[in-house]
């Protein structure tokens, strides 16, 4: 745009240094400041404006977060029915458009439950007072003499008993029954199931809206690659084919049919040349990311923790090692790919997309399409699947593009391949631990590099301008977990976040689960250098101030039978993981290799996030969360040859299968005096290194790549 | 050409005739639980019933299917707005689904495989159901949810 601004004034009016602000937009289409993910709101205040109670004594819960399958809208719903005393299944959350509810903050990192817990019980506390001074004024009551129950208010001394649903109107008859109290939420069914089982749940790739057109658009055959030219001779000719949009510059080629088949056969048969850029292989890219490469060509890391000093340590160890990790490139794979509705008219932008950041999307659009904000309307959606992968849904921008030129609605809705070549994943991690033991037996140094692209700083969401800035700031989300709660001496932890080729950003756990793999098969490492059992070595160090961590570790050997013999083609491992420092988590593997395969024979699990709104929820994470993290350590690998991923579908990127799955047992730690805190990703970090774990008790070498190679023996 | 979908004789156009059965009943008002997973039969999401046996319609062709009957999971309770299929009470029972979108092509795999094996093992399901991918992780459950199913429904027939 014209203005320079210098580059600290550029990092604090983007906000995202400055804690706690949003970016706002000042002209659309041509805002210096670039439209970035949600990362912040005002919940505290706006939650009051979230619920409201119905006549039938129901209450009405504009439920913001997004539901993927994380069971959110039960979760928070909870908060709100234990506060009534009422049934959670009294509770009517419907998931609103961002014209119903000021921004909220994208749902990610297992936050929601920890972060609105506080403000939905305010709220809720605050609509009870106005009911109970509705009721007041109805019955002629003094407020005081009113007391809360389950389901209403008691008159105080009295057996006279108000129901919400009498309170508010909807019941003429003056008996009313008491609803059941509230602790049948120990196992509520989850609210979002009947629709689920049904098939009408209502996804953003099932929705058709009278008018509807079908769009369908082109993606480079490598990465990197640039529209050259467009030749739409033949898919002219084809009948039903509305438009063929081609826009050069923007990279960007689509076509529009009434019907999807339609819309499927033009895109295939479009015939585009590229412009061919330099094909990457996925060696080069391991080498962007390798901390020893990153220091030998002089680029210095984020230094995201230091204690003591590490050389100093490394000259009092008597026994070193020097392990080199590396975690491969991941993808999401949901089951839903990316797909929205996008329908632009003279009366404004409506938009249908199931996405984890509502108010992303609507600035987006609003960016897009050239108008303001408040005439884009956004509405939400059941998720199929998100994990980190649909913070920022470029159908729904292709979508718009080509809406506002049809000036009718318009659904994309991407192919596997499609998904799989062109939307952002996981990126590969490469670490370097190096670490030392006195003659004592004490860890005397502890030095942890890792190499990474982005993971928070997603180039797909944001702009070029950014990105730049962002090389400023640590990409946190790489780092998660990498501040282990051991008495380590003399620490490092440096980290590099590289720009790649390929586009990459958050997925379940961001960098946790492959942090744990390194730092925890590490720890192992050491213990084996001292003889020792792995546990007791773990028990031995772990910070004084870290109980819950010592918990979980102890329950999870206790129920594993750790210490039990077993044959010697068996093995047990062991990892945990404190997850933001709010949950605490750890795994035992049990775990056996035949004819030189690793069979993984059970998996069990302690976990500790604080007070449990929906134990059963809970679990049904921490299942999806195992499964996830075995799939990592036997199974998923995605590498870039010749320009583009090995794989686009589930032939070439297995993700397991139910008869791929062994024995699952969770044991759930409750102190109900802590607040509660995630139970969406946490367990999903400490699984790969407790496989790992158990593979190297049997073979006594340790494992430094995911998935676990073929040739272990 | 006509289809038969959920008991409805459904006209089938000229230009339809080449479409998968999935695309086909993809543009139909009402029927958007058959979802699209893959495109290539590899995970199930598009699963509904063809003579009430499970088939992955992404793999069907509309122009082989005359004469056929076709299942979706919204004809798979006969269409009754209140009263679910065994396999879906069970998987409600079990709070199976988490982002839900497997669910139709899982039910529809599992009532087909129910009707073949009415007394399964904890093995035959888990290889039976092999086809079907749950990225949420919901395997564990399922199986619990087809055990508990095929229990109920041995209990009704005595």
């Amino acid at each position: 745009m014209g203005a320079k601004l210098s580059r600290r004034k550029f990092l604090v009016s983007t906000g995202w240094i400055a804690a706690g602000t949003t970016v706002s937009f000042v002209t659309p289409g041509c805002s210096i400041l670039p439209t970035l993910p949600t990362t912040s709101d005002d919940s505290k205040n706006e939650a009051s404006s979230w619920i409201q109670m119905l006549d039938d004594g129901r209450i009405q819960f504009y439920m913001g977060k997004a539901e993927m399958g994380q069971g959110i809208m039960t979760g928070l719903s909870q908060i709100i029915a234990d506060e009534f005393g009422i049934p959670v299944s009294k509770i009517k959350a419907i998931i609103p458009s961002s014209k119903q509810i000021k921004p909220i903050r994208m749902t990610v990192g297992s936050e929601s439950v920890e972060t609105l817990y506080a403000p939905l019980k305010l709220a809720s506390i605050r609509l009870k007072s106005n009911v109970k001074e509705i009721a007041a004024r109805k019955y002629k009551l003094m407020v005081s003499k009113m007391e809360p129950v389950p389901g209403g208010f008691q008159l105080k001394n009295s057996s006279q008993f108000y129901s919400y649903q009498k309170i508010m109107g909807g019941d003429k008859n003056t008996e009313v029954k008491n609803e059941p109290s509230q602790k049948e939420s120990v196992k509520s069914s989850r609210l979002d199931l009947k629709t689920k089982v049904t098939g009408k749940a209502t996804y953003s790739r099932d929705i058709n809206i009278d008018g509807m057109l079908h769009g369908k658009t082109l993606y480079p055959p490598v990465f990197g690659a640039t529209l050259k030219q467009v030749n739409d001779k033949v898919v002219k000719t084809l009948p039903g084919i509305v438009a063929i949009v081609v826009n050069i510059k923007e990279n960007f080629a689509g076509v529009l049919a009434e019907d999807e088949p339609t819309a499927k056969k033009a895109i295939d048969l479009l015939e585009a040349s590229w412009n061919m850029p330099k094909i990457w292989q996925q060696e080069e890219i391991d080498n962007l990311i390798d901390p020893i490469s990153l220091k030998k060509r002089g680029i210095a890391p984020h230094t995201v923790y230091s204690s003591g000093d590490w050389e100093e340590g490394h000259q009092l160890a008597e026994k070193r090692i020097q392990l080199r990790s590396y975690t491969p490139f991941g993808t999401h794979a949901p089951m839903e790919t990316w797909a929205a509705v996008v329908s632009v008219s003279e009366e404004g932008v409506k938009a249908w997309i199931g996405s984890q950041d509502l108010f992303y999307h609507q600035s987006k659009l609003a960016d897009i399409c050239g108008v303001s904000k408040d005439n884009v309307e956004v509405y939400g959606t059941y998720i199929g699947g998100g994990f980190g992968g649909k913070v920022g849904i470029v159908a729904a921008f292709e979508a718009a593009r080509l809406s506002m030129i049809v000036k009718r609605p318009v659904s994309v809705r991407w192919s596997r391949e499609q998904l799989f070549q062109a939307s952002y994943h996981r990126s590969p991690v490469k670490h370097q631990i190096e670490a030392g033991l006195d003659k004592e037996g004490n860890v005397c140094f502890w030095k942890h590099e890792i190499g990474s692209g982005p993971v928070i700083f997603n180039p797909q969401l944001i702009s070029r301008p950014l990105q730049w800035a962002t090389s400023f700031v640590s990409d946190s989300g790489g780092t998660r977990g990498a501040i282990i709660p051991y008495d380590f001496k003399n620490r490092e932890l440096h980290f590099w976040d590289e720009k790649l080729p390929v586009p990459t950003g958050a997925w379940r756990g961001l960098g946790a689960t492959s942090n744990a793999f390194a730092t925890e098969t590490a720890v192992d490492e050491l213990a084996r250098l001292l003889g020792k059992d792995t546990l007791k070595f773990r028990l031995e160090n772990i910070n004084e101030n870290n109980p819950r961590y010592r918990a979980v570790l102890e329950l999870a050997a206790k129920k594993g039978n750790w210490g039990e013999k077993t044959p010697p083609n068996m093995g047990r491992g062991i990892a945990a993981v404190s997850y933001k420092d709010k949950t605490f988590v750890a795994v035992v593997a049990i775990v056996s290799l035949e004819e030189q395969s690793v069979v993984v024979n059970k998996l069990i699990c302690a976990h500790d996030c604080g007070l449990m709104l929906n134990p059963d929820i809970i679990r049904s994470q921490i299942e999806g969360n195992l499964i996830w993290g075995l799939g990592m350590a036997l199974k998923e690998n995605l590498r870039v040859e010749d320009g583009k991923f090995n794989a686009d579908n589930f032939d070439g990127y297995p993700i397991l299968r139910s008869h791929e799955i062994p024995e699952i047992e969770i044991h759930l730690i409750e102190d109900k005096t802590i607040a509660p805190s995630g139970a969406g990703e946490p367990s999903i970090a400490p699984t790969p290194a407790a496989i790992c774990n158990a593979v190297s008790s049997i073979t006594g070498r340790v494992i430094n790549t995911l998935p676990i190679p073929e040739q272990i023996l | 050409m006509t289809l038969s979908i959920n008991g409805r004789k459904i006209e089938v156009t000229l230009g339809q005739r080449d479409n998968t059965l999935q695309e086909f009943i993809s543009g139909l008002p009402n029927l958007f639980g058959t979802h699209f997973g893959c495109g290539k039969g590899l995970c199930g999401a598009c699963t509904v019933h063809l003579n009430g046996v499970a088939v992955r319609s992404c793999q069907l062709l509309v122009k082989d299917l005359s004469g056929q009957e076709i299942t979706t999971i919204e004809g798979l309770n006969g269409g009754s707005s209140d009263e679910l299929h065994d396999v879906q009470q069970a998987f409600l029972d079990e709070n199976v689904p988490q982002c839900g979108y497997c669910m139709p092509g899982q039910i529809m795999s599992a009532s087909s495989l129910l009707n073949m094996d009415p007394n399964p093992t904890n093995e035959t399901i888990k290889l039976g159901m092999s086809g079907n991918l749950c990225r949420c992780g919901t395997y564990p459950r399922i199986v619990k949810a087809i055990t508990r199913a095929s229990e109920i429904r041995n209990q009704k027939e005595g």
